[in-house]
């Protein structure tokens, strides 16, 4: 049986620190330029009540992954375990044609690889029964990782926000407390 | 065709993955691959990796960024390959991990920068007695030898000194290393700050408070949960006191309190704490609480609205009304008939301070109300708002509000500084590192020059030497080290030209920080990754131990070893002025270490020591008692108290005083709380400028009425914007702002509000041009509707980039706009300075990023 | 802008697939002035055809960071557009060159392989749309995309032809010309018609970092119009030449057109990936 893996984003909660995004940097070995985590920053509201949201996104490992469907080689491909959403660097021929396909900015290019990249969920810290960098490095708790029907039952089902595309092009494994 | 690609692909990649060296401009650029890049852990020391991937040691977070974190980082092969944060616990609220920032985790990027500076150099154009001295800061570096560079030193030391005195040798900064040196053949001269503090540093102890470091004036983070309103009164943990402080306070949010946050800018602390955002021009506050205070006077009935709590005025203030002045103090000048304007015909109304601080009357009603009408309110302050001129006066006000609401002493219940390190958790420290055992030599020299003076000092020869009087200088040398004065000091171009005017100017530095490029000499100097180690406390909580990762980088050295190379130089013992060796300071360090025990009282050394353990890290010491092996604390690298609710460690401030003040009194003359306070009027006729004895409103120089050129038509002068500085998550200070992935994460705007943008005609992301009569820098704006109109917010601590021909900063130096005036007791006035603000026409700011880093190129 | 090589690649093709077409239809014509004569004429368009697809193919490896890998991107042929018109682009491509070699070899130019060659390429063109279509790009989702796509194809296709033959076949070109300028028209319409509805049919911002593709194009406007100024100078041209007088100009001058046209289209294109970023 497989056991579809995903985030939880407490927006609330968040301060916009990009700890996350640079620890996933570190972890990664990543680049300026490339990131598999990025916080995207908000404001709303008019002088003197305005407020801010913070949204730190990776790839939400979708439902319905529009990287993975046009993808030329397959190389981009869903695994069956965990649903996780990874690629196969054997058949990546490098097109980007999956950045304009995901809603969610996930896919980052390599230039000196010649490949695309991305959000592995940090499986090689996980075979080792550890947590994702992104979550352990959030400074505020507000990142949590796991079986998403685990999280939704604790967290509920939205994963819309305003500045976010909408949840139903991909279905993302994605919770936002907003 | 396409393997011979790959293969140079691959090539490449490992040579970047090697070192994981940094460098905006991708990993092509050429990386010699020295002894030093091999991390040369001492194997003995750090913690296996779950799958043998390597060690995990704890590597220096050293910066005074106003936490500390646990950092850790993996040493595989002999490279380091990345890091991790506190993972030593399981985490929860009462007992969190000490999770590192942004920075902490970029630490790796900084120490590997490709901007590192490798050999000791000097400038081309340098010769003895300065040579072309107007092109420091502009010329090209020679790379020399370690021996020339010591020679080179010591004989201008010798030459200057005996030419003009040793107060002719200026050094900056506190660090031992230097000053020491400089001791040692006869003294220099010095220059102190109330950096951090502003208006807080030399007036807290005569008012018998705490000014949140050295004496803590508020409860710890369990009691902050029982507050039932929390005020941040200028105070953005979630920028500047990362780690665990917001956290922490999320707990007491969830607890039930409420939060009010009076700022200029709406902050992501206000944020995420769903505060009650109240926007204030800067430098206003004293004017806020007088009229908060007034209120609460005019409001208050004993029986149907309790809002001034007089049983605690009484009895543990002295001032606040003329029945309760101290002896020969003229009871007019009582603090209460100032409120009411009994004899200077003003009473501080709101709707006198409205006119000031910008909030309207009724809000100022609502919040006098609100703090003096709940139970539990914690008052809490950083000091970012009396980093400004003439602001003993909102440091007084802001303890009296306290005093006369009585939110102090009891649990829930606080008025004080929460800041840094200790931001939202104060009491006694629970560990306590060890010395190292070096100690000072003292200075023969006892010139203190006020750092808004120090440039002044130069160029015109005079200083006041604080509660003396004025004295000659005649400053022709500048030694800096463990700083970057000309950078985080008032008036960077004044600070320029005094440098280009002495004979000789050294930096040690590990980049080309703004110090050093404007040296003739630079040595380059290891981080505290290349050095043996040390014992660093932050939050009460936790000690922190880090050690040794890899060797000084290139030809660097340690602030010792260049410290002990100089006086070798200059034919004094090394070994008399640093009797132990680096390993030797570092075990002492340890072996010193306290921790609290059970009953929150007494404390007990930190580390066993065997002498099997002493033998192996060959130093002299004596087997000790502890409560954890010496292995266990510097593998794990953290000791940290656990802590819940109701346990032996909490802490209300100001107790022991309320429960006996006469038992137990507090700092000041009297004993107790002092509204009235003659210490600080007295100091301050010897000093700057006169503070008054009560708090008094007063207006600053560079301050709000002064961007006005007609004050009663309103009608704005040359500079018609404030400006404040907030502490920025790019950098610490100036220290990471060369980090290209932080630049990334962190780009570098000035706030400006959505009103002040449409007026002067520009759109987000466009550049301005900023501007006073002491500088002008290029900006990107972003604008929020997040700070209050006509105040800019220009983050704190970028590395100035002055273009010699225009004349103008690229990089938005703080400094530049901040004057050089001391004032009070001879405070800075950072947060309150004024500028104007236009749309700048030329080619725009491309993104900093993208700029070339600082590299030697030899 | 970075997607230069995109654009060599789309317009090359466009440019190869309208040739294509454009022979196929005025073979007829031609081949009455007897086999040798069409095969003399038609064989310099057919190498410049063949040519430019190839040229395109190799830009269309210097988009990709892997080009050793490329044969892995007809894998997915189920559900990726890009996978098909890979396919049909390599089909074109082989088309074309089989067309052109044959006709060598033979001495004779096959109109079969012509109409052939030219149904693959027309697919291959919805192919090219498809990809765009499916994306979330603001304003490449659109029925712009289709209209754009083909109509570089029916403006550029003709007047390469067209002008290729003119220098061969002199005053009897004035009539293909004619044929070549009313097609180039009907391109230049059914681009119109795309520009028509792009503002009316664009969908909400699908992509995190992306902008409404009005907004992305707001900083183009400038250059938009100037695309459509030169283009319609180069049209108004070809009509000229393919009306004026016998004698009166030389038909070899339909290169200029075609520089002209091929520029305008060139600025179109580069508009359009503008909105990718
Ligand atoms: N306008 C304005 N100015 C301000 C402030 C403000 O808010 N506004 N804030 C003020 C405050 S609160 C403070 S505390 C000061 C801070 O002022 P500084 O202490 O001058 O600031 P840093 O940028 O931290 O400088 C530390 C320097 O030491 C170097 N360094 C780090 N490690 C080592 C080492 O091991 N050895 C040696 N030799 N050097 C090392 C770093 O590279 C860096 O250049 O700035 C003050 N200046
Ligand atoms: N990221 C980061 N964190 C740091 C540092 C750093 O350089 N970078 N430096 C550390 C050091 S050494 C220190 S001393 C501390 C200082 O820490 P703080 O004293 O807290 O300084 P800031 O963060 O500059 O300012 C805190 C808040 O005060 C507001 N403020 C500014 N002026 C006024 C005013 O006049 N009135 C009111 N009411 N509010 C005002 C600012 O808008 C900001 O939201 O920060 C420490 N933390
Ligand atoms: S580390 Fe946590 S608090 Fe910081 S930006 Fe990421 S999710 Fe937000
Ligand atoms: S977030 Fe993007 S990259 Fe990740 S699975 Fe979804 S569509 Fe694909
Ligand atoms: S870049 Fe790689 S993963 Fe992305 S669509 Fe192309 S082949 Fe697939
Ligand atoms: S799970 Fe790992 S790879 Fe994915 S965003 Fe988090 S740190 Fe980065
Ligand atoms: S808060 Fe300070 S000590 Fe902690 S990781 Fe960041 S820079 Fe280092
Ligand atoms: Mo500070």
């Amino acid at each position: 049986m497989m056991t579809q893996l995903g985030f939880y984003i407490n927006v609330a909660e968040c301060v916009g620190c990009k700890t996350c995004t640079v620890a996933c940097k570190d972890k990664n070995d990543l680049e300026v330029g490339r990131n598999f985590r990025r916080v995207y920053d908000f404001e709303e509201g008019t002088f003197p009540k305005p407020s801010f949201s913070h949204v730190s996104l990776s790839c939400n490992h979708c439902e319905k992954p529009g990287c993975v469907q046009g993808c030329p080689t397959g190389a981009m491909y869903k695994r069956d375990e965990d649903g996780v959403v990874l690629v196969d660097h054997e058949k990546c021929i490098g097109c980007k044609y999956c950045v304009w396909n995901c809603p969610y900015g996930a896919p980052q290019f390599s230039e000196e690889l010649g490949k695309m990249t991305k959000c592995d969920t940090c499986l090689d810290l996980r075979e080792k029964g550890e947590e994702p960098a992104c979550v352990t490095s959030c400074i505020m708790r507000a990142i949590e990782f796991g079986p998403i029907d685990e999280l939704r039952k604790k967290y509920g089902n939205n994963a819309d926000i305003k500045g976010i595309p909408s949840s139903t092009i991909t279905k993302p494994n994605l919770i936002i407390n907003a | 065709m396409f393997d011979l690609l790959k293969k140079a692909n691959e090539f490449k990649m490992s040579r970047r993955s090697f070192i994981g060296w940094s460098s905006a401009i991708a990993a092509t650029a050429a990386i010699p691959v020295s002894r030093g890049l091999i991390a040369k852990a001492d194997t003995n020391i750090g913690l296996e990796d779950s799958s043998g991937e390597g060690v995990w040691k704890t590597a220096a977070c050293w910066h005074n960024c106003g936490s500390r974190c646990l950092n850790k980082v993996l040493i595989k092969d002999g490279v380091v390959v990345r890091q991790k944060t506190d993972d030593t616990h399981p985490d929860s609220p009462d007992f969190p991990q000490q999770r590192g920032c942004l920075r902490g985790r970029s630490q790796r990027k900084q120490v590997f920068n490709a901007d590192r500076l490798k050999y000791p150099m000097k400038r081309k154009n340098w010769e003895p007695g300065g040579g072309k001295k107007e092109l420091r800061g502009n010329d090209q570096w020679v790379r020399i030898s370690w021996d020339e560079a010591f020679e080179l030193i010591a004989a201008e030391t010798k030459r200057i000194t005996e030419k003009y005195g040793n107060e002719s040798v200026l050094v900056t900064g506190g660090d031992i290393n230097i000053t020491n040196v400089m001791a040692e053949i006869g003294g220099y001269s010095a220059c102190y700050g109330s950096s951090s503090w502003g208006a807080w540093r030399w007036i807290y102890e005569n008012m018998g408070v705490g000014e949140g470091l050295a004496v803590n004036g508020i409860n710890d983070r369990l009691d902050l949960r029982n507050s039932q309103l929390i005020v941040l009164w200028g105070a953005n943990p979630a920028w500047s006191t990362m780690g665990s402080v917001t956290y922490n306070y999320l707990q007491a949010k969830k607890a039930g309190a409420r939060f009010i946050s009076i700022d200029p800018m709406y902050t992501d602390s206000a944020n995420v704490f769903d505060a009650d955002w109240v926007p204030i021009r800067p430098g206003t506050d004293d004017a806020l609480a007088l009229a908060m205070m007034y209120t609460l006077l005019d409001e208050d009935d004993p029986k149907s609205n309790p809002l001034v709590k007089w049983d605690f005025l009484h009895k543990y203030t002295i001032g606040f009304d003329r029945e309760h002045m101290p002896d020969g103090a003229d009871p007019k000048d009582n603090f209460k008939d100032y409120l009411l304007g009994t004899y200077d015909g003003q009473p501080k109304t709101p709707e006198w301070a409205s006119e000031i601080c910008g909030i309207e009357p009724s809000k100022i009603r609502e919040l006098a109300r609100e703090i003096g009408g709940t139970e539990r309110v914690a008052l809490l302050t950083a000091w970012a708002p009396a980093r400004i001129s003439n602001g003993e006066g909102w440091v007084q006000a802001f303890s009296a509000l306290g005093m006369m609401t009585g939110h102090m002493g009891s649990p829930g219940n606080m008025t004080g500084v929460s800041c840094w390190e200790y931001a939202g958790n104060m009491g006694p420290m629970l560990l306590i590192a060890g010395g190292a055992g070096t100690e000072r030599v003292a200075n023969a020299v006892d010139n203190m020059i006020n750092e808004n003076e120090i440039w002044d000092a130069v160029l015109d020869g005079k200083f006041l030497q604080r509660y003396e009087g004025e004295r000659k200088a005649n400053i022709q040398f500048i030694y800096h080290n463990y700083n970057n004065t000309l950078q985080t000091r008032s008036n960077i171009a004044k600070g320029i030209e005094a440098h280009r005017k002495v004979e000789f100017v050294v930096t040690n530095a590990y980049a080309l920080t703004t110090n050093a490029k404007y040296s003739d000499i630079v040595l380059p100097v290891a981080t505290q990754w290349e050095t043996e180690g040390a014992v660093k406390g932050g939050n009460r909580e936790i000690l922190i131990t880090w050690s040794k990762i890899m060797d000084p980088l290139y030809e660097s050295k340690t602030d010792q070893e260049i410290a002990e190379g100089l006086l070798a130089a200059l034919g004094k013992d090394p070994k008399k002025v640093f009797p132990f060796s680096e390993k030797q300071q570092y075990f002492n360090q340890l072996a010193g270490s306290m921790v609290v025990k059970e009953n929150g009282v007494d404390y007990e050394p930190l580390c066993t020591i065997t002498a099997n353990d002493i033998k192996e890290w060959g130093v002299e010491g004596s087997p000790q008692q502890g409560r954890i092996p010496l292995k266990e604390f510097v593998d794990q690298g953290i000791y940290q108290i656990p802590r819940k609710p109701g346990d032996n460690f909490g802490f209300i401030a100001y107790k022991d005083f309320i429960d006996d003040p006469e038992g137990n009194p507090v700092s000041s003359e009297s004993g107790k709380f002092e509204i009235y306070c003659k210490a600080i009027n007295e100091l301050s006729k010897k000093a700057y400028s006169e503070i008054a004895p009560i708090p008094k409103y007063e207006p600053k120089v560079h301050g709000y009425e002064t961007t006005f050129e007609d004050w009663d038509k309103k009608k704005k002068g040359k500079y018609p914007y404030q400006v404040i500085n907030p502490h920025y998550l790019r950098r610490s200070h100036s220290t990471f702002d060369n980090v290209p992935q932080l630049r990334e994460a962190w780009p570098n705007p000035v706030y400006i509000s959505q009103k002040d943008a449409q007026e002067i005609g520009i759109k987000d992301g466009e550049t301005v041009l900023m501007s006073n009569e002491y500088g002008q820098a290029l900006r990107p704006v972003k604008i929020t509707e997040g700070i209050i109109p006509g105040t800019i917010g220009l983050p704190h601590g970028a590395w100035v980039d002055i273009d010699e021909k225009t004349g103008i900063d690229r990089a938005g130096a703080d400094n530049l706009f901040v004057a050089h005036i001391p004032k009070g007791l001879g405070s800075s006035g950072f947060n309150s300075a004024r500028c104007n603000v236009e749309k700048w026409n030329g080619e725009p700011l491309e993104e900093d990023v993208k700029w070339e880093q600082r590299i030697i190129k030899f | 802008m970075h997607e230069w090589a995109l654009l060599l690649f789309t317009v090359c093709l466009q440019i190869a697939i309208g040739g294509m077409l454009t022979l196929a239809i005025f073979y007829k014509k031609i081949n009455q002035w007897g086999e040798e004569t069409a095969f003399k004429a038609m064989r310099i368009p057919l190498i410049v055809i063949a040519a430019l697809s190839l040229v395109g193919l190799i830009a269309s490896f210097a988009h990709l960071g892997t080009p050793s890998h490329a044969l892995n991107s007809i894998r997915n042929l189920g559900s990726s557009w890009m996978s098909r018109e890979i396919l049909v682009t390599g089909l074109f491509i082989g088309a074309a060159c089989v067309t052109a070699g044959l006709a060598f070899v033979q001495k004779k130019v096959h109109h079969w392989l012509l109409i052939l060659s030219a149904l693959i390429g027309l697919m291959d063109i919805y192919c090219m749309a498809m990809i765009y279509a499916n994306s979330l790009v603001s304003g490449w989702n659109s029925v712009h995309t289709f209209t754009s796509f083909y109509g570089t194809a029916f403006v550029l296709g003709p007047v390469l032809v067209a002008s290729l033959l003119a220098p061969l076949l002199k005053d009897k070109a004035q009539s293909l010309i004619k044929t070549a300028f009313y097609i180039a028209l009907g391109g230049i319409a059914l681009q119109l018609i795309g520009v028509a509805l792009f503002g009316s049919v664009l969908p909400e911002v699908n992509m995190i970092e992306g902008t409404n593709a009005l907004a992305s194009l707001a900083d183009y406007q400038t250059t938009v119009a100037i695309r459509w100024i030169i283009e319609i100078m180069g049209a108004a041209f070809l009509g000229y030449l393919s009306m004026a007088k016998q004698g009166k100009v030389s038909v070899s001058f339909a290169y200029v057109a075609l520089a002209v046209l091929v520029f305008a289209e060139g600025m179109s294109r580069y508009v359009f990936y503008v909105l990718g970023a």
